[in-house]
């Protein structure tokens, strides 16, 4: 530990890294929240895979065809908004299962940015930093998008409060309430996909989805209110991207991973030893 | 609790089905339904499962739309009446993990398009309280949804639907998953509510029914308004292959016959 709080003194990249860790956790934290208790972490899955469709075409047309001020991030979030636009047309005009969507969106998404990928002269490098993060890679510009993202999320969790806990519960009776519900799916689907692309830049495609679900299901066990867990799956992530920065910094660890089976360990403890310890206390009391 | 505006037909019925037709891309589920509740009555819609009560219910609340016929609610298209119209769902249907307190779900009966946004004000929480403290559950305001019983949180439902001021109550099998001390605490409610706005409940439970509604309309694709009398109804006894002695004919009505076993 002493090792890495001496590099991060040193390191600007490492700084940087840091307050990305940080700044994720609050986008992370409330989408989290609203994604688990919804339960649409399937949906959250298919999103984060279908950017890898957007980041492999936008770098094959920044390297191929010269555009060179496209950067996968510019195609990781045309290509999650398309999929939030996709989700709602198909959620209130098909007739398609909605489950059926969410996998097509997830492996087509794959195999258009494996195309891509494949099509693009260079090293395969890139690839891995999508599929499995960089927090390393991440720049001043990026820690300017996420604070950004993260600003608005807060503004619309405070504002919306009340009508997120009610369609989160109850989304017949928030409509028999006139609060407009197609629409409420439709922005939170695009703060999702948004919350999903920052988070892939630190723990890549494959990953994200046990940074968005694990943390939040261990704070849920801990709150009695949405706005708790919301606020305690924020901690838990900024905790978990810290801990994993530092740990795979002095161990030479690859971090995405790193951070995802902290994530894991932390929603163990949580889940079973929460019903140890409620077992525990049934025990003392009988 | 202050009412937001009024529909300004305060003679209209509470609830009007005029030959009213349903199906979901399939087999129809209601045919040709007239149907006319006037204010104040406290109805049961019963039946067999799939036999159409449900439906009834959701063509009442505006989420789906008949197939032919006509339907008012308190004088107005169903969508339009919903500010006035109290839903109280079937509770078993919420996620237990939720993280939700008591005096959040009531809340939630004060959301309305044109509410300021933002959190709930003092207006707001006080409405709620009083709707809580209505079906005597204020003292677990902030306590989890989840810790309650089945009966509380059916209870919490109703208080839910208080908190906007509804002219019309409509549940949905609220005695479901309730032990009996607190049906009887849900039976007294429910009569205290009737005292000022017109209710009706889906319900299977007909012994319940009988002591609480003064009419139980039958549905099962036809629909049939039967007064609650001593008779024995030899219909519904063929339906539901019990005794029941609680349901009256209404010879003099507009059915002419229990339309609950007509195929």
């Amino acid at each position: 530990m002493h090792e890495f709080l001496t590099a991060l003194g040193d390191f600007a990249f490492l700084r940087c890294a840091l307050a990305g860790g940080l700044l994720v956790s609050v986008a992370g934290g409330i989408v989290g929240s609203l994604v688990v208790t919804r339960r649409l972490t399937a949906l959250a899955g298919g999103i984060a895979h279908f950017i890898l469709g957007g980041m492999g075409g936008a770098r094959y047309l920044s390297k191929v065809h010269g555009i060179e001020w496209l950067s996968p991030l510019h195609g990781a979030l045309a290509a999650a908004l398309l999929a939030a636009v996709i989700m709602t047309f198909v959620r209130l005009h098909a007739k398609e299962r909605e489950d059926t969507m969410i996998g097509a969106l997830w492996a087509l998404g794959m195999a258009a940015g494996v195309l891509f990928i494949w099509r693009t002269p260079g090293y395969n490098e890139d690839l891995m930093a999508y599929l499995f993060g960089d927090i390393l890679l991440m720049s001043t510009g990026d820690l300017v998008v996420i604070a950004i993202l993260d600003a608005i999320i807060l503004a619309v969790a405070f504002v919306f409060y009340g009508q997120l806990v009610a369609v989160c519960f109850d989304e017949e009776f928030a409509r028999l309430r006139g609060l407009p519900v197609d629409l409420f799916y439709f922005v939170f689907l695009c703060l999702t996909a948004l919350t999903v692309v920052v988070l892939v830049t630190v723990v890549g495609v494959v990953m994200v989805i046990a940074l968005l679900t694990l943390p939040v299901a261990a704070a849920g066990r801990c709150s009695t209110r949405l706005w708790q867990m919301m606020a305690l799956s924020t901690v838990f992530i900024a905790g978990l991207t810290t801990l994993g920065l530092a740990v795979s910094y002095d161990a030479n660890l690859p971090t995405g991973a790193t951070i995802v089976m902290l994530a894991g360990a932390l929603y163990v403890v949580v889940t079973f030893g929460g019903k140890a310890l409620a077992r525990v206390r049934v025990r003392a009391r009988g | 609790m202050k009412r937001q505006g009024s529909l300004h037909a305060g003679d209209a019925p509470a609830l009007t089905f005029d030959r009213v037709w349903f199906a979901y891309d399939g087999p129809v589920v209601l045919e040709d339904v007239t149907l006319s509740i006037p204010r104040g009555d406290f109805v049961s819609l019963v039946g067999p499962n799939g036999g159409g009560k449900t439906t009834l219910l959701r063509l009442a609340l505006g989420l789906i739309a008949p197939a032919r016929g006509k339907i008012s609610v308190l004088g107005a298209a169903p969508a339009d009446a919903r500010r006035f119209v109290g839903y109280v769902p079937q509770h078993q249907v919420f996620d237990p993990q939720f993280p939700v307190t008591v005096m959040e779900v009531t809340l939630m009966g004060r959301l309305a398009p044109a509410r300021p946004l933002g959190p709930y004000g003092r207006g707001e929480k006080a409405a709620a309280s009083e709707a809580l403290g209505k079906v005597g559950l204020l003292d677990t305001r902030d306590r989890p949804f989840s810790t309650l019983s089945g009966g509380q949180r059916q209870r919490v439902l109703i208080a839910r639907a208080l908190a906007s001021a509804p002219e019309l109550l409509l549940m949905d099998e609220p005695t479901a998953n309730v032990d009996s001390p607190a049906l009887v605490e849900l039976y007294d409610l429910l009569r205290l509510l009737n005292q000022t706005m017109t209710v009706v409940l889906v319900s299977h439970d007909l012994g319940f029914v009988s002591r609480l509604v003064r009419r139980v309309v039958c549905v099962n694709r036809t629909v049939t308004t039967h007064p609650v009398g001593e008779l024995s109804g030899a219909e519904m006894q063929r339906v539901y292959g019990t005794a029941v002695h609680m349901v009256r004919h209404d010879v003099h009505g507009d059915g002419g016959g229990c339309g609950c076993t007509s195929s």
